[in-house]
């Protein structure tokens, strides 16, 4: 057990670097009780298998070697060389099959390292209440589907490479949602070839806050439409509804610094917008571009820059709701939050999960493979006071 | 997997489109009408219907039985009164429709040269109003449709708009927000030792249920902003009756078409008050967040369709294939 240091840091870096010429991710999701040595020996065969090989140590592979990684905390990685790894708190690797040990309750990633490259990783969640261990594999050099969503409603970046793909040819679409019980609702989606089933809990989640959280329609505009584009007062009105109704902000201050160009950042809450927006949010009096923080590498890749208390975050999957404004035009919906405004609840524990049925099942010729995910989650404002849609139209 | 069936059942037809909730969508499905089926006919009528992906929205493929021989002895493939998918998460509005004006009346008549796909209980949105601004942009239940003519708001404002419209455009809105329990425009608030709030639709609320009502300066009664309240009664499907004494509250008002932009009145539920949920015996979870949505397939109500005509009994079986290659 040790802490980071140079080298480690200078191995992890170079992920960046790493082209990869194939897309391989082995299905691959459990759900037990955690048994550290069993775990261990199938994620090594599988990172294995993962590589065509049938060991570690094999296929050109020179010494490699399997490093654990923890954080509390899922921005990790930090390719700044004055703040390494900030987030760390734990590092620990193992050789072969013998591991030394993984905390609960951590983000943990597990690398496939190989000379100075790090070829693939695996993320773990260990949840300390209730003891089980959860998987997603991940290939950090994978491209993502054209269609999806790169950076996420949430902002947050984790599980952005969560995909199956194995003999795309094979694969087909399948299907939907309506699985109803009484008290839940499961969702359950299919897309062809590539599943991401991040992305769908966060349009359930953003489905959620557009019908239910309160609303402002933007004022201060003068576009003639009700609700008008987004103004700097807009933005003023509802930092200043969320801070008497006591709401917590997410994001710390940055401090100012002595560089050209910056500005120091108040602390802010969340607010959560459609990428349609930035050419207005550009337009905004006080906007502070993320180029423009005293240090960008504070910001999220997400993010957009900030006004006042709200850092904007914007995704192509950001709420619109159509024909919604006087004019008829489309209305942007902001979800501007505090800190615990909302919740997703896992019922019974039961987050995404992944099904992968292999050919074999299909019949006697194994010719059908499929691949999807359900999750049986249900997202919750848990205090309408700490959240507030701000509405507006495009200038 | 290939060739699964997803969903089987049966319904008694009202005459009405039935719509069918089928998991993980459908790529195919087969109605057969028992009640035809089970007698002899004299005239061909519909006993068999079949749809696949592929087909367009609203065909069918039709079975028709049409003799004592009880045989089905016509097959016919018609493009409409049929099937059409249903996917209540997408875009829930129609095209728009000119408008060519209401009246300024507590409960607006808009005069609109088509009604189609309208009726009494439909939630409407208008939009780019000349004349009527400030009823812009808010979604409303219609009644008394008359055909090609007009509808009217379904339920009353707390005043006139204080204008009448001379131009502008309506939308159905098809589906409601997917999530339950969702927020509401209010049209009135009652002064009285328990107000009591009037939505511009129905609510769907129930007894015991908290709401937080957001009511900007321009509607008048800002003593209500922002107070949070248990709902004792619903007197109405648009109304709910709160414990709130707002005797002494400035009245409310709709806002006039000069104070455009502003920000609407909303009833917006947030919780469960336990304690009048018992005392009232209700449901201790009737807030809880439901996702609504569905996908589906509609099925055009009538003799000859799919969804039967009144007192017919319908089975059908719902299925989904491993590919479609429809080229």
């Amino acid at each position: 057990m040790f802490f980071l240091s140079n080298t480690f840091y200078n191995t992890i870096s170079n992920y960046q670097n790493i082209v990869c010429n194939w897309f391989k991710i082995i299905s691959f999701n459990m759900r037990v009780k955690f048994d550290k040595h069993r775990t261990l020996s199938m994620l090594v065969n599988k990172i294995g298998q993962n590589y065509f090989c049938s060991s570690i140590g094999f296929d050109g592979f020179y010494s490699p070697c399997i490093y654990v990684f923890m954080s509390r905390f899922r921005r990790f990685l930090c390719n700044v060389a004055s703040k390494p790894f900030n987030k760390a708190i734990k590092w620990f690797s193992f050789y072969g099959r013998r591991l030394y040990g993984i905390f609960i309750d951590a983000y943990t990633v597990l690398f496939l390292k190989s000379l100075s490259k790090i070829k693939t990783a695996i993320s773990i969640y260990v949840a300390s209440a209730i003891n089980i261990l959860l998987f997603h594999i991940y290939n950090i050099t994978g491209k993502q589907k054209e269609d999806q969503d790169p950076q996420r409603l949430s902002g947050l970046e984790f599980n952005k490479f969560v995909k199956l793909c194995d003999s795309p040819n094979l694969f087909e679409r399948l299907g939907g949602r309506n699985n109803k019980t009484p008290r839940q609702k499961w969702s359950v989606g299919f897309t062809p070839k590539v599943t991401d089933s991040r992305q769908t809990e966060d349009q359930l989640t953003r489905d959620m806050l557009a019908s239910t959280a309160s609303f402002i329609n933007c004022v201060g505009g003068v576009n003639g439409d009700n609700p008008t584009e987004l103004t700097r007062s807009d933005v003023d009105e509802v930092v200043r509804q969320l801070l008497g109704n006591n709401a917590y902000t997410i994001l710390d201050n940055i401090e100012g610094e002595d560089k050209f160009g910056t500005a120091p950042v108040r602390d802010a809450y969340f607010a959560l917008c459609n990428t349609d927006l930035t050419k207005e949010l550009d337009s905004v009096a006080g906007f502070i571009q993320k180029n423009q923080y005293p240090s960008p590498m504070d910001a999220l890749r997400s993010e957009w820059g900030a006004v006042g208390n709200l850092r904007f975050l914007v995704s192509s999957i950001g709420s619109v709701s159509p024909n919604a404004s006087a004019n008829g035009s489309d209305v942007y919906n902001i979800f501007c939050v505090g800190m615990e405004a909302y919740a997703c609840i896992e019922q019974d524990g039961y987050s995404a999960s992944f099904i992968y049925r292999p050919p074999i099942y299909d019949g006697p010729l194994a010719l059908n493979a499929s691949v999807g995910f359900k999750f049986a989650e249900v997202p919750r404002i848990t205090n309408d006071l700490w959240v507030l849609n701000l509405r507006c139209t495009l200038s | 997997m290939d060739g699964t069936i997803l969903q089987q059942g049966r319904f008694t037809s009202d005459g009405t489109n039935k719509v069918l909730a089928i998991r993980s969508d459908v790529d195919w499905i087969r109605v057969y009408n028992t009640t035809i089926a089970a007698a002899n006919q004299t005239t061909a009528v519909g006993v068999e219907y079949y749809w696949q992906r592929g087909f367009g929205d609203g065909a069918k493929w039709s079975y028709f039985k049409s003799n004592a021989a009880n045989a089905a002895n016509l097959s016919q493939y018609i493009t409409s009164n049929g099937f059409s998918l249903l996917d209540t998460s997408l875009n829930p509005l129609s095209a728009a429709v000119a408008v060519s004006g209401a009246t300024n009346a507590t409960q607006p008549v808009v005069s609109t040269a088509s009604t189609a796909g309208l009726a009494a209980g439909d939630i409407v949105r208008l939009s780019s109003l000349t004349g009527q601004e400030n009823l812009a942009g808010i979604d409303f239940q219609i009644d008394t449709v008359v055909a090609n003519t007009s509808f009217r708001w379904a339920y009353a404002l707390a005043t006139a708009p204080g204008a009448a419209a001379t131009a502008g455009n309506w939308r159905k809105v098809k589906y409601d927000p997917i999530y339950y329990p969702r927020r509401r425009f209010i049209g009135n608030i009652s002064a009285a030792g328990n107000a009591i709030v009037s939505c511009t639709a129905d609510h769907g609320l129930s007894v015991g249920q908290e709401v937080r009502i957001v009511v900007p300066a321009e509607y008048g009664m800002v003593q209500m902003n922002n107070i949070l309240a248990t709902i004792t009664a619903v007197p109405a499907a648009n109304q709910l009756t709160l414990n709130v004494d707002s005797s002494a509250f400035t009245a409310f008002q709709f806002p006039l078409p000069g104070v455009v932009p502003f920000s609407p009145a909303l009833v917006v539920p947030v919780g469960e008050n336990t304690a009048q949920a018992i005392s009232s015996s209700v449901n201790l979870l009737a807030d809880a967040t439901e996702n609504q949505a569905i996908l589906g397939m509609e099925l055009v109500g009538g003799a000859n369709n799919p969804g039967g005509a009144n007192n017919d009994v319908m089975y059908y079986v719902a299925g989904k294939s491993f590919a479609v290659n429809n080229e």
